[in-house]
């Protein structure tokens, strides 16, 4: 199906959907109508797929990226998750509540494939590839595609991101914060994480503060154990606001024997 | 003329934002500014009855969004202050009577004829805060100092951010310096260390005001009203004076001093967390 008829929009079927990757130069609305005429020709085919989206550098808002589920779901496929080098788009893309990451697996055929996207034209050693080499191994999407986030994150919004999150500012109660690797909060946690959400119990949560109404690491849920529970608990529902001074310093929390664990993180 | 319009919000209901909004709008207009309130909250109107230009509407925001009336007839002159002009919400429609394009529209013809427009919007983030934000050129969101409200706030600040706008300013309301003392209630900084905005003002919580709004009498024609004078100061920042907190506002400390004294709280000293 993937033809090259056109090079501004690629799709190739990979393991568990499709593989859309839209070139980044190309003015949006016009790539939309060329998504739309290359899917049109066999819409039965593509129907009911799980799209991920490769949008390579292009920096789109949540409007435009509306526009793109939208196009999708004309054909009844659903997008994913966004791989974008943009932190922006990748922001976006969080606050619909979509799966993004950056492309963590450049020196992969996939790598290759949007690289052929990204210059503007087709690579037919790349188009030959199909889609088992999509799915790159846990470590390099952590080790290549954090997600910085500088900014308070309010009650109300969700951070979602395959890989570590790394977040300057305050992660505020009612925040959901979701990470397939670590989550580092240089600020105060006052708000429910979830790292390694992908089944890692090795990912910690560390923070300047933390406070957290829920921690969840891969599995294990809950409280670490608290030597003054008491205190904690205040801290917990955030009564008064900042910690008592003898708590503040950073904290880092793991998984230890089927426990989620908190203590002073040594930097 | 190329006015502001400022969006008064909260999330949470029953923070002071009608109160808020009626306050401001006097004060400013006391400053010689035209000033027109517009209330948002369409199908729970108040504002008019805060103000006590309730018997006095004759049209109101949808009669003018929906070309029944032109702007300037639905506008009410308030007698005490010629600067000042409400736009009333409708009584007998919901939220989405008007819509956020409209909505847009009306502030832009309004911005042209006043120095200031206050939108006092209704509680919630459904329509009617989407139509209250839809016009606005800054946002001040209204809180009380209670886990609850400052939670809704966290989530409004959010949902400015969103649409675009700057950062919004705080109006930290009904705060009661003897409950901060006794760390029974969030003290500004803790309001603030939460929601990470700028604080444009505190409101002390005063009795009077009950009395002002039931009798359609903004608290800041009475001078000798805590919080009205907090409201004027606030006004002043607004038209971009310097204007420090007030004492009350600053330091709760003179209050506990005087708690002290003569309530014998000594034992509160050793629980204050303040560093």
């Amino acid at each position: 199906m993937a033809t090259t008829q056109s090079e501004a929009v690629i799709i190739k079927g990979v393991r568990g959907g499709l593989l859309v990757l839209l070139d980044e130069h190309m003015l949006w609305n016009e790539l939309l109508a060329e998504f739309d005429q290359r899917v049109q020709a066999s819409q039965s085919f593509f129907s009911g797929a799980k799209v991920t989206a490769n949008l390579g550098g292009r920096a789109l808002g949540k409007d435009e990226l509306t526009a793109l589920i939208e196009a999708l779901g004309r054909y009844q496929m659903t997008l994913d998750t966004v791989v974008s080098t943009a932190d922006d788009t990748r922001h976006a893309a969080s606050m619909l509540e979509l799966k993004s990451r950056a492309p963590s697996f450049a020196g992969g055929a996939a790598g290759r494939l949007a690289g052929a996207v990204l210059r503007g034209k087709s690579d037919d050693e790349a188009n030959k590839r199909t889609a088992e080499v999509i799915s790159p191994p846990t470590e390099e999407i952590t080790g290549g595609g954090a997600m910085f986030v500088r900014r308070t994150v309010r009650s109300g919004q969700r951070l979602r991101h395959d890989g570590d999150i790394c977040i300057v500012g305050d992660v505020n109660a009612g925040a959901e914060v979701v990470a397939g690797g670590d989550v580092v909060v240089w600020g105060s946690l006052r708000g429910m994480v979830h790292a390694g959400a992908s089944g890692n119990d090795k990912a910690v949560i560390c923070a300047l503060i933390l406070a957290p109404t829920i921690l969840r690491i891969a599995e294990v849920a809950g409280r670490g154990p608290s030597p003054e529970p008491y205190k904690r608990r205040v801290r917990i529902l955030g009564l008064g606001g900042k910690p008592e001074a003898e708590h503040a310093y950073p904290e880092i929390a793991r998984v230890v024997d089927g426990g989620i664990v908190v203590e002073r993180w040594k930097l | 003329m190329a006015g502001r319009v400022i969006t008064i919000t909260s999330g949470k209901g029953g923070v002071g934002k009608t109160t808020t909004t009626a306050n401001l709008g006097t004060a400013i207009a006391m400053h010689g500014k035209k000033v027109a309130v517009l209330d948002a909250d369409i199908g729970l109107r108040n504002l008019d009855v805060v103000m006590g230009l309730e018997n006095r509407i004759v049209y109101d925001i949808v009669d003018v969004v929906e070309g029944r009336c032109r702007p300037r007839q639905a506008l009410i002159k308030d007698k005490r202050l010629p600067e000042l002009a409400l736009l009333p919400a409708a009584q007998t429609r919901d939220k989405n009577a008007v819509s956020p394009e409209q909505m847009q529209q009306l502030c832009n013809y309004l911005k042209s004829e006043f120095d200031y427009v206050l939108v006092d919007s209704p509680a919630g983030i459904e329509q009617g805060f989407r139509n209250a934000i839809a016009g606005a050129d800054d946002v001040i969101i209204v809180t009380t100092p209670e886990v609850s409200a400052v939670r809704d706030a966290d989530r409004i600040i959010g949902l400015v951010e969103a649409y675009g706008l700057h950062l919004p300013r705080l109006i930290l309301n009904r705060i009661k310096p003897h409950m901060v003392a006794r760390g029974d209630m969030m003290s500004q900084e803790d309001v603030i260390d939460i929601l990470a905005i700028d604080l444009l003002g505190i409101v002390p919580d005063d009795e009077a005001i009950i009395t002002s709004t039931n009798r359609g009498e903004p608290a800041v024609y009475d001078k000798s009203s805590r919080a009205g004078l907090a409201y004027n100061n606030i006004a002043r920042r607004i038209l971009g004076e310097q204007v420090p907190l007030m004492d009350l506002e600053e330091r709760p400390g003179l209050m506990v001093r005087l708690g002290n004294l003569f309530g014998g709280g000594s034992s509160n000293r050793s629980r204050s967390r303040r560093v």
